[in-house]
């Protein structure tokens, strides 16, 4: 850190009004810019409106997910199968809310934990081959590679409807299969609450606390991971399947591969960046986010407000996902690579506008390493 | 042999002050350095340099020889600020500084190019006439070379001076005095400070801002040089530079540029400032460490003084070889900032001549780019990003400074040449805002930027600036 805060700012304080005071008193023109934005209100609404009950729901969710593998596990029938694949996939949508906020609580280690992908289904093979059952206590022990949303996905949608096989009451290793699947489902619930009690007991009220300027202040530390996630979406999600990389196509490659949700999910992720800008929590609350501030600092994007070209962008995003279709996204890259590089450029262009226009509008200091400037 | 304390002060006082505060501070900068690990972060980690043209020779060295070299600028640092050695540690402070810099242009700050300069100037200067290690051991010989010292101290206010006056110059910008730009977005980011936050966001305060910033820096060396306005304008300088210290991420340069101003003042005043300095020292260096040599027929003049008692090699001043230097360095100073005015369209745009211009806290830039490299007869295309290959630092210089997308499509060319792609063409999609406006596209997506070649010429495929 550059900023001893305290000591410096008494120090320009002193030395700022000594020199301008006067002029600004003198200044009897009553000016309603004076009122400078209210940066800690902004925060406080996407600490505390936004994200943290984002991250609430999700871990409600992982609760009813472990409700829902027991009972599966009690009552081995197709239907309760269909029902567990359902609630996972509430589970991971919900998730995929909050993945946007990868800050705070929200650790590299957690995110990890929760959705490692795509799956490494060699290791995951190798777990149900383990002699002894599988617990929770035992799955916690385990790397990133066997556990979490991308895991249960595999465990739940692989193979299609013969999915269901591995847990049927007649086949061989099925009580190992649903060990694994209810040891899954309860470490995840356990990760989810990790990020959600982080949230509720101390982070929400420290994030709307950094209301500065400097690198860890917390309009900085959301605009970077909301632009990362941006450019994470566009490279990862979509630009590796579709070959942009390499030329060649990796359906494979494309997230939740097994249930075909990828593209739903984007759609979940474009919900959670947008509640960043429109400060609207999913409870249906309204308050401050980030097109706030920027219409407070006038930003502009040729003529119009910066705010709502991005909202604009947000949903041409949107758009080009619908146009992609129903089919999930391994077959679209091989069909309707038009539509996915359309899709790919979308993204691209809420990058642009996110990562140049709004950082140099709010000066945020894009900062990796906190090097000198000028 | 009389001692030193009776010897009137004079221009040797202030070169040994400059010395030790610069030598100091030059120290406390490299410190700074390697504990915040930019040595590994800057020269070690990164797999690809971006090198100054017409220094692609300059190659960073394995990691332990990189925290040799910094080892080696920390001795030489302690050396000079001891006067120990001088020529020898002066030489090596600037070869080894200026090599570090010359690795990587992600790197460069217009104060490491002063420290550069200044580096070089010094080692034609005799700072070690006095109060070093030299003048202690060899009374009468030590700093017994170039000009006299009352011309080295003259050297050594131009070369601060015009440091604040071209930051001057380049402020007469119309986007700096017509729009208050940058600093008023940079003000605006700190419209959340207590009591003067509002301030801040006053689009007023921003052009009081810009235009004293331009008055400032043009005018303060000449209110330095004149004693009676010099306390003053002194106390501005530190006011000024404090405040940039609060408000910006500018590191060390506040810090150079305060100690730097020091150069101002009076012989006599830095030589109070010594004997003070030297009071704290828990040993009391002996009288030729002090003063250096000293002669009983002195007179009251310094300048006679210095010129009966340090006749140098030469004769009378520095040689002709030396003189033919100092003209060439400062002339060349003195054109390069306006090289900029032989390129088309907006310097802070284009950043054609920008850098070694005194280009000082002009732009806000943020920019992206995204490389497409396509193969020639079968149009295979890929992309390549440039975060695979470069640190986030090298990343965010690279996204607005041509020069530096030029040379990242030469190492694609090569790299994707490498993995088997024949002639591949590489285009830049670059999207930059500067100053506030609405981003757009830096570099024509057109132009196959693997047939381009760097030169000093124009470069044609920079699109022309937002108006």
């Amino acid at each position: 850190m550059i900023r001893a805060p305290f000591t410096k700012f008494f120090a320009a304080t002193a030395l700022l009004t000594a020199a301008l005071l006067p002029t600004a008193c003198s200044d009897d023109a009553p000016d309603d810019k004076l009122a400078s934005f209210d940066r800690k209100g902004m925060l406080q609404n996407l600490g505390s409106n936004v994200m943290l009950p984002a991250f609430a729901e999700f871990a409600d969710k992982t609760d009813s997910l472990v409700t829902q593998v027991t009972a599966f596990n009690q009552q081995q029938t197709p239907a309760e199968f269909a029902k567990t694949q359902a609630m996972w996939l509430r589970t991971a949508n919900s998730y995929k809310r909050c993945e946007v906020y990868q800050f705070g609580p929200m650790t590299s280690t957690a995110v990890a934990d929760l959705n490692f992908w795509p799956a490494r289904t060699a290791s995951i093979d190798v777990v149900v081959s383990r002699n002894g059952a599988i617990t929770e206590s035992f799955l916690a022990q385990q790397g990133a590679t066997v556990k979490g949303l991308t895991t249960l996905e595999y465990k739940l949608y692989n193979g299609g409807a013969a999915a269901y096989d591995q847990y049927a009451p007649a086949t061989p290793d099925s009580d190992l299969n649903r060990s694994y699947l209810l040891a899954l489902a309860q470490v995840l619930r356990t990760s989810a609450h990790q990020v959600r009690d982080g949230w509720q007991t101390s982070y929400a009220t420290t994030y709307p606390q950094q209301d500065g300027q400097t690198i860890n202040s917390s309009i900085n530390v959301t605009a970077n991971a909301l632009i990362s996630y941006i450019d994470f979406i566009k490279n990862n999600k979509v630009g590796t399947p579709a070959g942009k990389k390499d030329g060649n196509l990796h359906p494979e490659q494309v997230e939740a591969y097994y249930s075909g949700a990828s593209l739903p999910q984007i759609q979940h992720n474009l919900t959670g960046l947008e509640r960043l800008f429109t400060g609207a929590g999913p409870t249906g609350s309204t308050g401050p986010g980030f097109n706030a501030l920027l219409d407070h600092l006038e930003a502009k994007y040729n003529g119009q407000p910066l705010s709502t070209a991005i909202l604009a962008q947000l949903n041409d995003c949107r758009t080009k996902a619908q146009a992609l279709g129903t089919g999930p996204l391994s077959e679209a890259v091989r069909q309707n690579p038009t539509g996915v590089t359309a899709l790919y450029d979308s993204l691209k262009q809420l990058l642009v506008l996110a990562k140049v226009d709004m950082v140099s509008a709010v000066g945020v200091t894009l900062t990796f390493s906190d090097n000198d400037g000028d | 042999m009389t001692t030193t304390a009776t010897r009137p002060a004079d221009a040797r006082d202030s070169l040994a002050f400059a010395r030790i505060t610069l030598g100091l501070l030059l120290l406390l900068s490299l410190v700074r350095f390697v504990a915040r690990g930019w040595v590994r972060e800057f020269y070690i980690t990164p797999r690809y340099f971006f090198t100054y043209y017409g220094f692609e020779w300059v190659r960073p060295l394995p990691g332990w020889a990189m925290y040799a070299v910094f080892g080696g600028l920390l001795l030489a640092a302690v050396l000079v600020a001891l006067g120990a050695w001088y020529r020898v540690s002066i030489a090596a402070l600037f070869i080894g500084f200026t090599y570090v810099e010359l690795i990587d242009k992600t790197n460069y700050l217009n104060h490491y190019y002063f420290i550069s300069l200044l580096l070089l100037l010094l080692c034609w200067l005799p700072l070690n006439a006095a109060w070093s290690v030299d003048a202690a051991r060899q009374p009468g010989r030590a700093g017994r070379f170039g000009p006299s010292p009352e011309l080295a101290l003259k050297l050594l206010r131009l070369q601060v001076g015009l440091v604040y006056f071209f930051a001057g110059i380049a402020k007469l910008k119309a986007s700096w005095l017509l729009d208050a730009q940058p600093l008023r977005l940079w003000l605006a980011a700190h419209g959340g400070w207590p009591i003067i936050g509002p301030l801040m966001e006053q689009t007023w305060v921003a052009y009081a801002g810009s235009w004293f910033g331009m008055l400032f820096d043009l005018t303060v060396p000449f209110w330095l040089l004149w004693r009676r306005s010099r306390p003053w304008a002194y106390a501005v300088v530190v006011v000024f530079h404090m405040l940039t210290w609060l408000l910006f991420y500018i590191g060390m340069f506040p810090w150079i540029m305060m100690v730097a101003a020091l150069v101002f003042f009076e012989p006599a005043t830095h030589r109070r400032w010594l004997e003070k300095g030297r009071r704290l020292l828990p040993f009391n260096p002996t009288g030729p460490l002090r003063g250096g040599p000293s002669s009983s027929e002195e007179g009251s003049q310094p300048t006679t003084y210095v010129r009966r008692t340090h006749p140098s090699p030469e004769g009378e001043g520095p040689g002709v070889g030396l003189r033919v230097f100092f003209f060439l360095f400062f002339a060349l100073q003195f054109l390069f900032p306006f090289r900029y005015l032989l390129y088309p369209g907006n310097p802070l745009w284009t950043e054609q001549g920008y850098r070694f211009s005194w280009n000082v806290m002009l732009i806000e830039k943020s920019g992206f780019v995204e490389y497409t490299v396509r193969e020639t007869g079968t149009g295979r295309e890929f992309t390549a990003l440039p975060g695979d290959y470069l640190s986030k630092q090298q990343v965010r210089m690279l996204s607005t400074q041509p020069d530096m997308i030029l040379q990242f499509a030469h190492f694609l060319a090569a790299e994707y040449r490498r993995r088997g792609v024949r002639q591949p063409q590489v285009f830049a999609e670059c999207y930059v805002a500067l100053n506030g406006r609405s981003s757009r596209l830096l570099i024509d997506p057109r132009v196959d930027l693997a047939q381009q070649r760097e030169s000093w010429g124009a470069k044609p495929w920079i699109l022309s600036a937002p108006k």
